[in-house]
């Protein structure tokens, strides 16, 4: 492998000390919906920050006979929709000349791609630096990963450039086949060169809670089950299956949020300060929480868990109709739309200290949260009645929408009387910085584009996760109940079951 | 003073009464120094969107109209943001009107007004630095002192009044200047001709180097973006600056390096029209021209193109971020530490141009 090449010198000091080399990105699944949604709006705004190198080039692969032409302008029209910036002819003109299409049906296969990327290297001096980027359905991963090895393209070239590939969400249905599709991907490529995205890593708020954790010396030593009463994650969604309902009878919401995003939010949060910011010294210590998480016992399932349905109801003004009745959806299933779980990491910073984590679809409103309530004050020193005692202190992370924190702590009023009242010092993004934060996905480009693998799951975390998963289900599913799941009507916070869970431990839901 | 404290507590009284509650907010003092009492308006209007991001104490330092008399008047303001919970977050703004003599009364009232325990941000809107007897006491009980060398009455003595501060380690206050930090998408799109790694090796064999810019030019036809430019590529690439627009030696090489600044007077002031770097050849490759130039009639883009050999490698379309004003301020004032790259490029820019001696 040839030497490094040094930095370069120019780029100290500046916002932009990381620059992406000159590069192809081969976009499988390109004419996807995720494509023309998030990828291409991602990669203009990545061009019009001028964090795009120079010389790059972008190929979309799809089974769809198309032209170069056609494809570009099927991506124009994406960005006009879906950037969260405006199109600028010109910059567009720049990106779009770098845009070209492949067939995989009428091409000459993997072979015949390898060419086109020779080709581009030589017209647009892409240096032979190649991103591929699975934007698929997961039953294709197996054979393109295959086709990419089995026509070279998986091999560094000669003179040190690279080769990496880019896999979505999700990355198997259970510990198995997760364990399969790794294995092949690894055969194929190193681990070093996998980037297997969850987008919610990408958000600025997500990033920012090793910032907040490990850049303050105020919160870490409170960071513990000395003096943390209990966490709430909440990824709660507004929309329902939208048309997925085949997908998601399948999936269902353990498998769609809690194992990925859930999970990611849980080991960021409960995590160990890592010994440096190298990307595998911060992954290490996440696979360290999720190897703690305490397996729900068969017999405490009903205790630890809750999932229902949602039924028909109003949301947003609307009436909408229930999970059973949505296209694609058995009228007898007994796929979870709504998840509550109660879970403990058993180790010395969080032995005893509950997580309650929920997620589900057509809930009261589209909110991603953690909260972290502290425990009460040793002793109560200002009386007050029972109803009238201040809230414990809390620090809310709100994830989207809004992002920011929050910290509620109690306050006199202002008056002869120790009278107590919660007030709350708040913190928000999008108006701290004068500007708003990128999407995630054009973080998540560009980190791949450096060959930085942070932000992307590495491969013993997912199987960690599934490893917990796996066992829920099958408590879920080992008993020999059929009956139905409770329901929650659309446009409410879940069903009443998953009040109890907390209300048992003497503790309630936040009100978001 | 303590008039002014009486008032700015009547304010606060006053904004909260019946059901309209305020949170007044505080995250630094901001002293913006203004040369004429007509720069007042524009001033305020700095403060008050500022204060939507960053809330201050703002104390804005104007002279009076007229010029009798001997005097510093005192006005209490308020600038207010409504929230979407329908509270609003408020600042508060001290406006001190100085008439002759009254200037010598500024530093010690602005000091005795400053909000305890939060960081002093200076905005130096004033045509001089070190000649102007604000300059000193101001720099001195400043965190941050942000001048303009763009709107400066002469650059080359505002650069050498930056680089004493920035230069002696007693200083506590870390010295920003907007027409430094306009330079950024320019630096970082020149920079950026440079991330290939097969490109690297010909930042080590540069002979030439031209930058037109728009002015005030001083004699020798550079301008304070000029310098600047010149002065990072220098401190950066470890050239050893001679005179300005004479030749300059790298340090590792003993390689003499030629640097022209031009006043390209169809650029607006401190604009930037074009950055050329000429490099010898290199090991296994030929002599390269690395041009950056601003496209006729676009103020935002640039077409940035590589030359190999005589043959055209790449060109490009960039665009450049166009920030105003009150962003670059945010941006700078949001940057806490000392910028090192920035005191090495002033320091090389002031030695050029032999204004230090």
């Amino acid at each position: 492998m040839p030497a490094e090449a040094p930095a370069n010198p120019l780029r100290a000091g500046l916002r932009r000390e990381r620059a992406a080399e000159p590069s192809s990105l081969v976009i499988f699944g390109a004419s996807g919906d995720l494509t023309r949604r998030k990828l291409v709006p991602a990669l203009y705004n990545l061009h019009l920050d001028r964090l795009l190198p120079g010389s790059f080039a972008v190929v979309g692969v799809a089974r769809t006979p198309l032209s170069d032409e056609a494809f570009a302008e099927s991506l124009r029209q994406g960005i006009v929709a879906h950037s969260r910036r405006a199109l600028e002819p010109e910059l567009w003109i720049e990106l779009g000349r770098r845009i070209s299409y492949v067939s995989s049906r009428d091409g000459d296969g993997y072979p015949g791609l390898a060419e086109h990327l020779e080709r581009l290297d030589r017209d647009h001096g892409t240096g032979g630096n190649r991103l591929f980027y699975l934007a698929t359905p997961p039953s294709a991963f197996v054979p393109i990963v295959r086709g990419l090895g089995g026509a070279g393209l998986n091999r560094p070239g000669p003179g040190g450039q690279w080769s990496r590939l880019i896999l979505e969400k999700p990355i198997g249905t259970d510990l198995a086949s997760a364990r399969e599709l790794n294995c092949v991907v690894n055969s194929v490529f190193d681990e070093s060169r996998v980037f297997r995205i969850d987008h919610y890593l990408g958000k600025e708020t997500v990033q920012n809670l090793l910032v907040f954790r490990f850049g303050n010396a105020i919160f870490e030593p409170l960071w513990n089950q000395k003096y943390v009463d209990h966490v709430q994650i909440t990824v709660a969604e507004s929309i329902g299956v939208e048309g997925r309902g085949r997908y998601y009878e399948e999936a269902g919401t353990t498998r769609d949020v809690v194992q990925n995003h859930m999970f990611q939010l849980l080991t960021l949060i409960g995590m160990e300060p890592p010994a440096s910011l190298d990307p595998d010294a911060i992954r290490d210590e996440k696979v360290k929480v999720l190897a703690c998480l305490r397996p729900v016992a068969p017999e405490r399932v009903d205790e630890d868990t809750v999932r229902a349905q949602y039924a028909s109801g109003v949301v947003d003004g609307l009436r909408v109709i229930g999970y059973r009745e949505e296209p694609g959806v058995s009228p007898d299933s007994r796929t979870e739309t709504y998840v509550a779980l109660r879970v403990f990491i058993d180790n010395w910073r969080w032995a005893g200290v509950p997580f309650y984590l929920r997620a589900g679809k057509r809930l009261a409103k589209r909110v991603t949260e953690l909260a972290m309530q502290f425990r009460d004050v040793p002793h109560r020193l200002f009386r007050q009645e029972l109803a009238d005692r201040p809230e414990p202190n809390m620090l809310a992370i709100r994830i989207q929408p809004d992002e920011g924190t929050a910290l509620r702590f109690a306050s006199k009023v202002p008056g002869p009387n120790p009278w107590i009242q919660p007030v709350t010092m708040e913190f928000r993004y999008g108006t701290s910085f004068g500007q708003p934060p990128p999407e995630a996905y054009e973080r998540l480009l560009i980190d791949a584009l450096v060959g930085d693998s942070t932000l992307f799951i590495r491969r013993d975390e997912v199987e960690a996760s599934w490893e917990y998963v796996d066992r829920l289900q099958e408590a879920w599913h080992g008993g020999a109940s059929q009956a139905p799941l409770p329901e929650y009507a659309a446009g409410t916070w879940g069903p009443a079951q998953a009040d109890r869970l907390l209300g048992r431990d003497g503790r309630a839901w936040r009100r978001l | 003073v303590a008039e002014v404290d009486r008032r700015l507590a009547e304010l606060w009284r006053e904004a909260s009464t019946g059901d309209r509650a305020v949170v007044r907010a505080c995250m630094m003092n901001l002293v913006v120094c203004c040369e004429q009492a007509r720069d007042l308006a524009k001033a305020t209007l700095m403060v008050g969107r500022l204060s939507d991001t960053l809330p201050a104490r703002a104390l804005v330092v104007v002279p009076a109209e007229g010029s009798a008399g001997n005097d510093l008047e005192v006005y209490v303001s308020t600038h207010c943001h409504p929230r979407p919970d329908g509270k609003q977050v408020c600042s508060e703004q001290v406006t001190l009107r100085i008439r002759g003599e009254g200037l010598g009364l500024v530093p010690p009232t602005v000091l005795r007004l400053l909000e305890a325990d939060c960081p002093v941000h200076t905005c130096w809107r004033r045509a001089r630095l070190a000649l102007d007897p604000l300059f000193e006491p101001l720099v001195g009980l400043s965190d941050r002192f942000i001048a303009d060398n763009h709107a400066t009455a002469d650059p080359r003595a505002s650069l050498a009044a930056l680089h004493g501060i920035v230069s002696d380690p007693a200083r506590r206050a870390r010295v920003g200047d907007l027409a430094w930090i306009r330079l950024e998408s320019w630096r970082d799109v020149v920079a950026s001709l440079f991330d290939a790694p097969a490109s690297r090796p010909w930042l080590g064999r540069i002979r030439r180097v031209e930058v037109a810019a728009g002015g005030p030019a001083w004699d020798s036809g550079a301008t304070v973006s000029g310098a600047y430019l010149a002065g990072w590529l220098a401190a950066q690439l470890g050239w050893h600056p001679l005179a300005l627009g004479d030749t300059w030696t790298d340090g590792t090489t003993g390689r003499e390096i030629r640097i022209e600044l031009r006043d390209d007077l169809a650029a607006g002031t401190g604009e930037v029209a074009k950055v050329l770097l000429e490099a010898d050849a290199v090991t296994g490759g030929p002599a390269a021209a690395f041009e950056v130039r601003r496209l006729p009639e676009e103020l935002d883009l640039v077409r940035v193109s590589c030359v190999l050999g005589g043959s055209a490698q790449s060109s490009y379309v960039r665009k450049l971020s166009r920030l105003d004003d009150l962003s670059l301020l945010v941006g700078s004032m949001q940057r806490r530490e000392r910028d090192a790259v920035y005191a090495a490029a002033l320091g090389a820019a002031v030695k050029a141009a032999g204004i230090s001696r």
